[in-house]
Formats: C-alpha cells, structure tokens, sequence
C-alpha cells in the first residue's frame, strides 16, 4: 500500500473512532436512564402502575438510541446516499412526521413542539431517510440541551423551515438553547473524539445528536449553521429545492 | 428528613433519583441550573450534595469552588455521581481531596442503591 493511502486510511480511521466516541457519550444516556428506571421499579416491588410507566419511559429511551445508532449508518453510507438516492421531499410534512414522533418524548422534558413552515415552500432533493434522522437527532437533543440549560415550567422547541438564498430551503430546529453558534459549532467540530464536551453549552448526553446531525447534514448536503425562525435561535441545514417540481 | 440537593443535567434521570429518595424518607431537590441550585437551597438545613461534573455551560469543579465558598456549606458532604470513569476524574484527585468531597460513584456502576447506601453514610454522622 502507497504511503499516501495508508495515511488517508489512518485518517478516516482516527475520524471513525473519534465519531463512536462522541456517539457513546450520548447512547449512554437512554440505558442509564432504563437502568434507573429498572432500578425505582425494584424499589417500587414492581408495582403494576409503576411497571406501566417505567415501561412507556424506557420504551422512549430505547427510541432515542436506536435514532442515533440508525443516523450513525446513515453516515457511514452517506456517500452512497450522497446523490443517487435523492428525491423530492416536502420539508412539511417532514417536520411534521418527527413532531409527531418527539412528541412523547418531549413531553417528559416540559417540552411542546411546534411545526412552522414558510407559506408555499418548495419540496426539496433530499434522501428521504437522511433527512428525517438529521433532524429527529438534532431535535431530541435541542430537547435535552433546553431542559438542561435553564431551569423553566414548560419549553418550545419549533421545527421550522424557511425559503433561503440562491432557490435554498433551509429546515431546521429553533429553541431558547444559546450557545449554538457557528463560531462553537466549528470549535466542536475540531473538538470531536478529544473532547469530552466539545459543545460545552450543551450537557454529556445531548452534544453527539448535534453533532451527528450536522456532520450527516454535511455529507449529504451542507452542515448545520445557526439561523433564526421568527426570532428563535437555531440551527438549520440548507437543502436545495426540487426544480424539477417547480414546474409542476 | 434529610434535605439532598441534586445537580444532575438530565431531568428524567434527575426524576428517578428523586423518587428513589422519596422512598426511603428523602427530600431531595433537583436543579440543573447552578445559580439557581445555590439560591433555591436553604443552606442551614442542606444535609448532603449529591451532583453530575458535566454540566450544561459551566464547569462542576468551579461549582463546587464556590459551593464550598459559603461559611454555612463547607461542611456539607459531596457526593459525585457521574458519567466520567475514575480514570477520567483522576486528574482531579488533588482538587476533590481539598475540596473535600466525600464519595465518587460511576454511574454506569452504581445503581441507585448504591448511591442511596453512600447519601445514608455521609447522612449516618450528621444523625448521630
């Protein structure tokens, strides 16, 4: 093998490893909380009640890991995905489709979700999948991150999308989280693998959703960048609209 | 009653300690805001600490340094029960050791009553 593979390979191996570290971080955190909830069932003797409950929240936590495991495969084929698989998508029925499927979860962080799209939005080309596990990931995370960062009654979380510059859709997740800027986005960027809180606004547990999000939004279309939603902060990728409907 | 205050960033996590507690006769409050955590406390009844180092945009060490800063909270035991391994945390030792906290669980580890049998020891001399 040439010198110049051999290092190419060491180099997407060490981004390889750096990503499943950054992944572990935030897998962990639905299995604690399944085993803590397993833990208050033991010491509820398994009542019935308490077993429904502990059962609807643990379900909602395996949710929550296997959406990362699966935009983690996503990303190892995004290259595939990359521009074969692409086809129109209306980012409305999108963001509803992950409302509906956050909801639940929302609901245990004190969190509403709202769908807010721009009036007469174009589809978009996209990987149906892809898209859909980008932004699932980024919202559960924007979740945690919300009810982490200040102590509130109840929390928004708008899953917007918006027409951009140069016949752009950008589709993404606004709250009240702060420090997701670009500035710390590219810092967390060069951060992954070496540190343990390469987003240090966000809490261990809900900084590797972002950065999944952003780092398959990057391969398959652009990263994610901060942008505002009716005056909400956050962060969106740009998606290129479907030209082909246009004329339809 | 034993009044516990509990750092922990993750409020489902942060819910099942709390109800945990509440079995075995426990008041434990839960914040993930530092601030208000030292605020919301009533420090003269404060029994024990029990909190998370990674902690959304602000350190748990620089928490703990000011923490410790208050006259009437110096004494109060300090529990770490966190997502970073011994090894991880063993650059600290030094700091914990001044700071003087009395326990660090891993969570991955230690299931809640274990975390309950180490709040009962650091309760234990306070009771007696």
């Amino acid at each position: 093998m040439k010198k110049s593979a051999f290092s190419r390979e060491q180099s997407q191996l060490a981004a390889q490893r750096a990503l499943l570290m950054t992944l572990s971080e935030d897998i962990s955190l639905p299995l604690l909380q399944i085993k803590t909830s397993l833990d208050l069932l033991e010491n509820q003797g398994f009542a019935k009640t308490a077993a429904r409950q502990h059962a609807r929240e643990s379900s909602l936590s395996i949710d929550t890991g296997l959406q990362l495991v699966d935009a983690y495969k996503l990303l190892l084929n995004a290259e595939a995905h990359a521009g074969a698989a692409a086809e129109p998508v209306s980012v409305g029925a999108t963001l509803e489709a992950i409302a509906h499927k956050l909801t639940p979860y929302a609901k245990q962080y004190n969190t509403t979700i709202e769908v807010s799209v721009q009036h007469r939005l174009n589809p978009v080309l996209a990987h149906q999948a892809s898209l859909n596990a980008a932004l699932e990931i980024l919202g559960s995370s924007i979740i945690r991150a919300q009810a982490a960062q200040a102590e509130q009654k109840k929390y928004l979380m708008v899953l917007g999308a918006h027409k951009s510059i140069d016949n752009l859709v950008a589709a993404g997740v606004f709250s009240s989280v702060h420090g997701l800027s670009d500035r710390t986005l590219r810092a967390a960027r060069s951060l992954v693998g070496k540190a343990r809180q390469p987003l240090p606004a966000v809490p261990a547990g809900a900084a590797a959703g972002v950065l999944v999000a952003d780092m398959l939004c990057s391969a398959l279309w652009q990263p994610l960048r901060a942008a505002a939603h009716h005056n909400l902060p956050g962060l969106v990728t740009s998606l290129p609209a479907s030209k082909q409907l246009q004329f339809v | 009653m034993a009044q516990i205050l509990l750092i922990e960033p993750d409020k489902i996590l942060a819910g099942h300690i709390q109800a945990y507690f509440a079995n075995a006769d426990h008041k434990v409050a839960a914040h993930t805001d530092l601030q208000q955590a030292i605020a919301a406390v009533d420090k003269a009844k404060l029994s024990l600490v029990i909190m998370e180092l990674q902690l959304a945009g602000r350190s748990g060490i620089e928490f703990l340094y000011e923490f410790r800063s208050y006259p009437d909270l110096q004494r109060v035991p300090v529990i770490i029960y966190s997502s970073l391994k011994q090894e991880e945390i063993a650059v600290y030792s030094n700091v914990f050791r001044d700071l003087g906290i009395d326990r660090i669980l891993y969570k991955p580890e230690a299931s809640l009553s274990v975390l309950l049998e180490a709040a009962a020891n650091c309760l234990a001399p306070a009771a007696v």
